[in-house]
């Protein structure tokens, strides 16, 4: 019998170690953020992880001030909801816990205020790693894909390609990007069954689906797990065999 | 220097802007919109037109920005961590594929906030001046990959925006067709800025102040910038104030 699902978060995470590299998905947020797999990490309290997410420029003090602003005014006006308890990817690097980030987002952009990563770059206690979205994406769905590089046109000529090998391919410069693979992947998906199949809500789909099995280890969090059959095969957007571990947010 | 010191005179707000480069979407177009004056543009799109916006996390076809908050859903935001409403035909995908589309050249116009563009449309939007880090986002995807790209340009505050040569470190080379500013619209081809559209109000000698790159018109002139008079939001005032 295959049973994937787990009991908690924490049991679910119960064999990371120190210096871990770790893929956490999620885009902009919150929908997408694996936010009860965050906190979990964090309370293992682990030291030198290496954490692969698309941004990573945005503490938990940000997403606090978002809920606040959204609670604030009747209007939308552009303002998002968020949980009352959300920890973002940035949580980690808040606590310290990061020692480098592989991401397409490291700076907040704003010359008022820095994020916890630009702070901690500052004073170079954290590595770096800035990748383009698309290339991000890439990597990780070529590990998962059992390729080793591949040659993209996106950087070329620019700070990104720096030290990178170059070809041209009809004319154009390409650079050759390798693949991202993890030691664990922690993910967001909408609902489970116990095989790990995976299906997605909205926008909150992001990156998730590109991580799950692009590590050895993949772990998702879901909003409900349901009975095997209970998820249109048409509809199934992760495969089981991606997913290791399921936990019900 | 020919702009007067300290008077006020309209100009376009940062939504005036994205209404403006709005009017460039025509029927059919898949058009990317970037963070900041760019995702304003989904609210000024004609609705008879079927332009597919699309955000880089996987979304494709989508509305105008959420209004009240019953039309709030958190999982149907744009790439600027905004909630949106649907559209018929809207389709969801994953990062991967959606940069398959980007990388793949299915993007007709990619409209992108920049910190500095080049007379020759090389483009810094990534690296603000002196930061520890940067964000690149889906930026360089979609200003290689772009068939077109837009770039919001507001000139009047802070100098050196629209420059000869980048100071900034570049997002990608040669990219930028179109910049839309505050005061007129600018399109750079062969090395050269043409100044095709400019605000009531406004000189092409005014707009000279405003940068260091050496403008031309079409003959004849530079249109008048176009946008409805009567929509307040679409316009603010400023008190011009640019170094000697």
């Amino acid at each position: 019998m295959i049973n994937k699902v787990v009991a908690t978060a924490a049991e679910a995470l119960s064999d990371v170690q120190d210096g871990a590299v770790v893929a956490v998905g999620g885009f902009a947020g919150p929908g997408g953020i694996p936010t009860t797999l965050i906190k979990a990490l964090a309370d293992r309290n682990l030291r030198d992880l290496t954490v692969i997410s698309n941004d990573c420029g945005r503490g938990k003090e940000f997403f606090d001030r978002l809920r606040g602003e959204y609670d604030a005014h009747d209007d939308v006006d552009g303002r998002l909801p968020v949980p009352p308890e959300f920890y973002p990817v940035g949580y980690l690097i808040d606590l310290g816990q990061v020692r480098k980030a592989i991401t397409s987002f490291a700076s907040q952009m704003r010359t008022s205020a820095r994020g916890p990563l630009e702070t901690l770059a500052e004073k170079g206690s954290v590595e770096i790693e800035l990748v383009g979205q698309g290339t991000l994406a890439e990597r990780l769905r070529a590990a998962r894909a059992g390729i080793a590089a591949f040659y993209t046109p996106v950087g070329a000529g620019t700070l990104t390609s720096v030290g990178k090998d170059v070809r041209y391919f009809d004319g154009v410069p390409h650079v050759l990007e390798h693949a991202l693979r993890p030691d664990l992947a922690i993910i967001a998906a909408y609902r489970a069954d116990r095989f790990g199949n995976l299906v997605y809500r909205g926008t909150a789909r992001t990156i998730n689906p590109v991580m799950a099995g692009s590590a050895r280890v993949t772990v998702a969090e879901v909003e409900e797990i349901v009975p095997l059959g209970a998820l249109d095969p048409e509809r199934i957007v992760t495969p089981g065999p991606y997913v290791d571990r399921v936990v019900c947010a | 220097v020919t702009v007067e010191h300290g008077r006020e005179r309209r100009c376009l707000s940062r939504k005036g802007i994205a209404y403006r480069i709005s009017r460039e979407f025509h029927d059919g177009d898949i058009v990317n919109l970037g963070t900041g004056i760019p995702s304003l543009c989904a609210d000024f799109v004609d609705p008879d037109q079927e332009v597919l916006l699309h955000a880089e996390q996987g979304l494709l076809g989508f509305g105008r920005g959420a209004r009240t908050k019953a039309e709030v859903d958190p999982c149907l935001i744009n790439a600027a961590r905004q909630p949106v409403t649907p559209r018929p035909g809207m389709c969801l995908m994953d990062h991967a594929e959606s940069f398959a589309l980007i990388r793949g050249g299915r993007i007709d116009i990619s409209v992108l906030g920049a910190l500095q563009v080049s007379v020759d449309g090389d483009l810094a939007n990534c690296w603000l001046p002196g930061a520890p880090a940067g964000s690149l986002g889906g930026a360089q995807d979609l200003a290689f990959r772009a068939r077109r790209v837009i770039a919001a340009l507001p000139l009047l505050g802070p100098a050196g925006r629209f420059v000869a040569r980048l100071t900034l470190t570049a997002t990608a080379p040669r990219c930028v067709g179109q910049i839309v500013t505050d005061v007129a619209v600018i399109e750079l081809a062969g090395g050269a800025a043409v100044v095709t559209e400019l605000l009531d109000g406004w000189t092409e000698a005014d707009l000279r102040d405003l940068t260091e790159v050496a403008l031309t018109s079409p003959p004849g002139g530079p249109a008048r910038l176009g946008v409805p008079d009567d929509r307040v939001e679409l316009w603010t005032t400023v008190r011009t104030e640019v170094p000697a």
